[in-house]
């Protein structure tokens, strides 16, 4: 029998490779005007995080991407479940989904801000709709490959309307509409980024792309970690939502 | 039997649409089942005998014909089904699962609760309660659905080869099972199986279906008292004289008396 990995493994690799990236900047191996020192970010970070300045673009890149994303997910939920369920439904709106959502969300930016303007409400429906159509689409596929028994029982025991939705069709469709949430919240974080580099005073984006405009590349970098912890926090989250929300699944 | 009737089925017809043109897989069913009756419908495979329980679950619609279910009235539901394949819901938990046709009729959480608990009792599930059908082995995951389909008290209870993909040993003890529970509620029961001995040993009358479009060729009584016993139903010399006349009935052993005509 194989033996089990020691728990640190995963850790080790990216440690490896910051000491690496650490000795040869200290040794001027490396331009350190691109490639500051691991430990020189570090400080420029905790000197954001001292002033208070990483905490208020980091509190209003959360609350811009927590608006848009409960805004595109709930929709996303409801609709794509209807689309399962209801051909006629499906049939009517498929051509639309399919002909808006392969357009880069990038790319309706300017639009939006035409509409909404550029206060906060641009932002949430912007990542609204980048969020919007993976868990539409999940929704409706979710419900889609739900076994067939499963739903012959729900009609079988009298489950109609809401009854059906709520006790066979989105239970049974949740593992596929977790995997749409997953896209989304990685699509949310870039679409936030996007909209903050764009069009916004405050918040990760544009902390990072003020950092480049002053040329404080430390601090650029140390945008970019804190973007990477919170991708890596937020999806954790949601595996862990997932684990409470569908406690029925076996897991390796 | 002076048993009132339960289920009228009158020249029942179902044909499907296929690419290959129209499939006859009823081809004029009358059947009578009575009260407390435990009907098993027996026939080759394809001869609609699932299409006929569908039917009569309402999860299909027939092409010709008429089926009648006598109400009791109440909030009892028409029919509850038992699915050969498993069909515990893999969201809710064993108890949720058999109180399930409550939930649905709306009754309340803790009267539900209390007639799942008897139920899942019965089957011998109460340490499994709690937990969820990927953790049951085959045989609970049917047990769980004949406790759901008893416990939601519907006017007919269809059971479509619920121990077909069963082992043998787990098919005897939920034959057992069903056995007592049938002869403890007294529903009326409409059974398919492929089994002639599963049909012997649990059904009042075996109704012998044509291969496709099906049709009863012939009903048999079954004489054996209840409370019935597996073991010994099987050395009751009767038994063998059934088994025999089921057989010639479904035209089993044919091929070799006659040149085949395909």
């Amino acid at each position: 029998m194989p033996r089990r990995p020691p728990r640190g493994l995963p850790l080790l690799s990216p440690l490896f490779i910051l000491a690496v990236w650490e000795a040869l900047a200290r040794a001027r191996l490396i331009d350190v005007r691109f490639f500051p020192a691991p430990t020189a970010v570090l400080a420029a970070a905790w000197g954001t995080a001292q002033s208070g300045e990483l905490w208020a673009d980091l509190e209003i890149s959360l609350e811009r991407i927590g608006v848009g994303f409960v805004l595109g997910t709930l929709p996303g939920i409801v609709l794509g479940i209807l689309m399962g369920l209801i051909p006629l439904v499906r049939l009517t709106c498929m051509p639309v989904v399919s002909a808006i959502y392969p357009i880069p969300k990038s790319a309706i930016l300017p639009l939006i801000m035409l509409i909404f303007g550029i206060g906060e409400l641009a932002k949430w429906v912007f990542i609204a709709i980048g969020v919007f159509f993976p868990v539409l689409i999940n929704a409706m596929v979710g419900v889609l490959t739900i076994d067939r028994i499963y739903m012959d029982v729900g009609r079988n025991y009298g489950a109609r309307g809401l009854n059906f939705l709520l006790t066979i069709a989105l239970p049974g469709a949740l593992p596929v509409i977790f995997a749409g949430i997953k896209l989304g919240f990685g699509l949310a974080l870039i679409l936030v980024v996007i909209a903050e580099i764009v069009a916004s005073r405050a918040g990760l984006g544009f902390l990072i792309w003020n950092a480049w405009q002053i040329f404080d590349v430390e601090k650029l970098y140390s945008g970019l970690v804190v973007i990477g912890i919170l991708g890596y926090l937020s999806s954790e989250a949601i595996d862990a939502l997932e684990r409470v929300v569908v406690p029925w699944r076996p897991r390796a | 039997m002076t048993a009132e009737l339960k289920i009228s089925i009158r020249g029942l017809r179902k044909d499907f649409a296929t690419r290959f043109g129209c499939v006859g897989a009823l081809g004029g069913v009358d059947l009578d089942v009575r009260e407390g009756e435990l009907c098993v419908l027996v026939g080759p495979s394809g001869c609609g005998k699932s299409t006929l329980l569908r039917i009569l679950a309402g999860l299909e619609g027939a092409t010709a014909g008429t089926v009648e279910i006598r109400r009791s009235g109440g909030r009892r539901p028409p029919t509850a089904m038992v699915f050969q394949e498993p069909s515990a819901l893999p969201w809710l938990t064993v108890r949720s699962n058999v109180a399930y046709g409550l939930r649905m009729q709306g009754m309340d959480a803790a009267r539900r609760d209390s007639i799942a608990a008897r139920f899942i009792e019965k089957v011998g599930l109460a340490r499994f309660a709690g937990a969820y059908p990927y953790q049951l082995s085959g045989g609970m995951k049917q047990r769980v659905s004949v406790a759901r389909a008893f416990a939601s008290d519907p006017e007919i209870l269809l059971m479509d080869e619920p121990f077909g993909s069963l082992d043998e040993l787990t098919r005897l003890a939920l034959q057992d099972e069903l056995l007592w529970l049938f002869e403890e509620t007294h529903k009326t029961i409409v059974f398919v199986t492929h089994s002639i001995d599963e049909a012997l040993a649990l059904g009042d009358r075996v109704a012998v279906m044509s291969p496709a479009p099906g049709r009863i060729l012939s009903t048999i009584d079954v004489p054996f008292p209840r409370p019935r016993k597996l073991i010994a139903l099987r050395e009751n010399p009767e038994y063998g004289r059934h088994v025999a006349r089921i057989w010639n009935l479904l035209g089993v052993g044919r091929e070799r008396d006659a040149a085949p005509s395909a």
